[in-house]
């Protein structure tokens, strides 16, 4: 076997083993399967049926803007949330003779081993419905399956690249800046492109601000516009851009090759200073488990940067929200015109605190075997944990709600904030606790960071918190509607009962789930620990 | 905290666990006395972690009970835990907490007066010369520095039962001085250390009494000495290869001297 190849065969075979190894996986794979395939038939349907309803003349140079923008969306977005498929590590095998080609080749290779390649490769398959009739089929085939290798190319150097960024200690520390500003920067490009859709429409859109020649240089654009040229008969075009790919992808290759040896020989920086000196915990008052509990966790949200990326959601909203404002972008009118949009931001807040609010031990890692060798009760430890969560919750909410009041001039409503939040704090953290305790989930170690949260059990994750999700918003449903009835049919009437029996409702659920997880985790600790110690 | 000196220090009985068709303990009896620097010794996948896991609560047993004192772990975790100090095999500390705050956090956790805990953190980081070191995040520390980190966390309770595996593996020799040192002082106030090493000298010069465990089963137990008497050997190590039936490896491998 080819070293080459063995590249391949690792994917495959730690794709494989993941499956008939572990029931989440073998669960999850299946599911992601179907998800991934429902997208790009999706993105293919769309992708066809927006080409169909332009003019002839413009499908060429619209599939290449879609086959750009999807490629640039394929490369950052695991970045921003997480992916669903565990790369391979080049550090692992940086001791064995992998040539420069070999490794890059093997690689590019071994990322088509995964599911969620499904998605580009049947939405890029529009190409055959569009461009591939006749004899140009070939070249279409061709140029198809050199767009497939150029998106997972650029999205596996784009990710190698964020690796160097987040493998030294400050890069990790500014990762979550890196993060913000991709996150600002594709709302405003979206927020651009759909106000002047909406202006001048599609058509227009695309032959005032086409980005002309110079988007060739992306080679999944090149490949795109050799796929075009191909079904115009202009062959000798086609197989020109076809070897500006092949160039553009070779340049690639060395960029990365350079990324990954950089990645695998140099060392991560070493702090030599010592951290930024906080309270020593036997100077504050407050000395039983309950309290070093919520500060260890308090001090972790500050220095871990994992955690820190997790609450950056809420600061890529405001930051989305200030784009909005420097743009005027007209879907900030939703905001704007709505009366209730200040009693959203705690939701807005929750949904961004999910991930830790949902998987509280699953943070703790490896560091776990050290909690639970000690003898702290499990209601103390989720009552620290909670408490700390709760107060980061609060900090982001109210910034969140002074942004949002200042927008929609909402301020007649910020009074009633507080509550909305506490209560929708403690329902969260009611069943936060129990999904906590019930189905934890790993996280990788240390030193993968930010875009390996779930690795292929992403989906689960992404179910296991949907499904809370949704139980979050159903004990919030009496709470609404109560808000509702007050505020909007009977100005204001009964509003003190409704914010007393809200915050009641929401400390009885909060009762009853630290009550019943306490008691479950004192059963499950072993299993919780075994869970999410494994990396 | 002291316990009964009438009944075992640590006990387990019948203890089994499985991973699969592996079964990494056997129907495990151990009693060790209070007082008593056990060592538990055996070859790799022994099952030498996974019954100090089952002891101190951080794995279940399939079958059989195991406990500290009058305590049984799976009955009163919390109980048991109070009573004891563990030092992993695994680094599983807290990358982001500084050497100083892991001590502090143990310590609050187990109920430690706030200012004894002060005292107590200085005394140990100067002996375990961590002081300059103190306030970095073990996410900085070398592999020694966290050992020692981890070993003063799990004394700062001064609890009467103290669980080591595998303290001195990937620990410098002055690093390995100190933590002998602070060891002997323990022992010395009378307590318990369960003891897993792969460094025979040291379990000579340290261990009471030395059980060792093959395929999941505690094959013999016996005093250092009993042990070099029993197998003849003048050391531990010879004692413990003839033990566990390990061969010096006389033919093959003859291609590592003719690498293609």
């Amino acid at each position: 076997m080819s070293n080459t190849a063995s590249l391949v065969w690792l994917k495959w075979r730690l794709l494989v083993n993941g499956i008939r190894n572990d029931r989440t996986r073998a669960i999850g794979f299946p599911i992601i399967v179907l998800g991934v395939t429902w997208l790009g038939v999706f993105l293919n349907r769309t992708f066809v049926s927006s080409a169909q309803s332009l003019d002839p003349a413009l499908i060429g140079e619209y599939s290449v803007l879609v086959a750009a923008i999807g490629t640039i969306l394929w490369a950052t977005i695991p970045v921003m949330i997480f992916p669903v498929d565990e790369t391979l590590d080049p550090a692992k095998f940086s001791t064995l003779p992998f040539s420069r080609r070999q490794l890059i080749v093997g690689l590019a290779a071994a990322g088509l081993v995964t599911p969620p390649i499904l998605a580009p490769a049947i939405a890029l398959g529009a190409n055959f419905v569009l461009f591939g009739s006749g004899p140009s089929i070939v070249i279409t085939l061709m140029g198809y399956l050199l767009l497939l290798i150029s998106v997972a190319v650029v999205g596996q150097s784009f990710t190698t690249g964020f690796s160097i960024i987040v493998k030294s200690r400050r890069g990790r520390d500014l990762v979550m800046l890196g993060v913000v500003a991709i996150g600002v920067a594709l709302y405003s490009a979206q927020a651009f492109v759909a106000e002047k859709i909406g202006e001048i429409g599609l058509a227009g859109t695309i032959i005032e601000y086409g980005p002309g020649n110079l988007i060739l240089a992306l080679p999944p654009a090149a490949a795109q516009a050799a796929v075009v040229a191909g079904s115009d008969g202009r062959y000798l075009t086609s197989a020109g851009l076809m070897a500006l790919t092949v160039g553009e992808l070779v340049i690639l290759g060395y960029a990365w090759h350079w990324m990954l040896d950089r990645l695998t020989t140099n060392p991560e920086q070493t702090q030599t200073k010592s951290v930024t000196r906080m309270k020593p915990m036997t100077a504050v008052r407050g000395w039983s488990t309950t309290s070093v509990v919520f500060r260890k966790e308090l001090r972790l949200y500050v220095r871990d940067p994992r955690m820190r990326m997790v609450w950056t959601g809420g600061v890529i909203f405001l930051g989305i929200l200030g784009a909005g404002v420097i743009l005027d972008s007209p879907q900030l009118n939703l905001i704007r015109d709505s009366d209730w949009a200040v009693l959203t931001a705690p939701g807005v807040v929750l949904f961004v605190g999910l991930p830790i609010a949902l998987n509280q031990f699953g943070w703790e890692r490896r560091a776990a075997s050290f909690l639970f060798a000690l003898p702290a009760k499990p209601r103390d430890i989720l009552l620290g944990k909670n408490a700390a969560t709760a107060l980061i919750l609060t900090l982001e909410a109210t910034l969140m709600t002074l942004a949002i009041a200042w927008l929609s001039d909402g301020w007649h409503l910020l009074w009633i904030s507080p509550a909305v939040l506490l209560t929708a704090a403690l329902i969260q953290l009611a069943i936060g606790n129990l999904a906590s305790v019930l189905a934890p989930l790993r996280l990788p170690d240390m030193g993968t960071d930010v875009f390996s949260q779930a690795s292929e059990h992403g989906f689960l994750a992404i179910l296991s918190q949907l499904i809370s999700f949704f139980l979050i918003g159903l004990c919030m449903v009496p709470v609404a509607t109560a808000f509702t009835l007050s505020i909007g049919y009977l100005e204001g009437l009964y509003l003190g009962w409704v914010i007393f029996f809200s915050v009641l409702w929401g400390a009885l659920l909060y009762g009853i789930g630290l009550w019943a997880a306490s008691r479950l985790l004192q059963r499950r600790l072993p299993e919780v620990l075994k869970w999410v110690s494994i990396v | 905290m002291q316990l009964d000196q009438s009944s075992p220090a640590v006990w387990c009985k019948g203890l089994v666990r499985t991973f699969g068709e592996k079964v990494a303990v056997n129907n495990l009896d151990l009693s060790i006395a209070p007082g008593e620097f056990y060592g538990l010794l055996g070859p790799n996948g022994a099952g030498k972690t996974t019954t100090i896991k089952m002891i101190v609560g951080l794995l279940r047993p399939d079958e059989g009970r195991a406990g500290i004192g009058d305590c049984d772990t799976w009955k009163d975790p919390t109980l048991a835990k109070s009573r004891i100090g563990v030092l992993p095999e695994e680094f599983n500390l807290y990358e982001r907490l500084t050497g100083a705050e892991l001590i502090e956090f143990a310590a609050a956790v187990h109920g430690v007066d706030r200012n004894v805990t002060a005292d107590r953190r200085d005394e140990l980081l100067c002996l375990l010369d961590l002081e300059q070191d103190a306030n970095k995040v073990i996410g900085d520390y070398s592999r020694g520095m966290r050992k020692k980190a981890a070993l003063a966390a799990a004394v700062i309770h001064s609890p009467p039962v103290l669980f080591l595996d595998e303290p001195f593996e990937g620990v410098d020799a002055i690093s390995a001085r100190l933590i002998r040192r602070l060891l002997q002082r323990y022992t010395e106030t009378g307590a318990t250390v369960i003891f897993s090493s792969h460094v025979m000298e040291l379990v000579e010069k340290l261990c009471t009494r030395i059980g060792i465990m093959v395929d999941g089963r505690l094959e013999i137990e016996a005093t250092p000495g009993e042990l070099m008497e029993k197998f003849d050997a003048s050391d531990v190590e010879g004692a413990f290869l003839a033990a566990v039936g390990a061969n010096e490896p006389t033919e093959g491998l003859d291609w590592l001297k003719s690498p293609e």
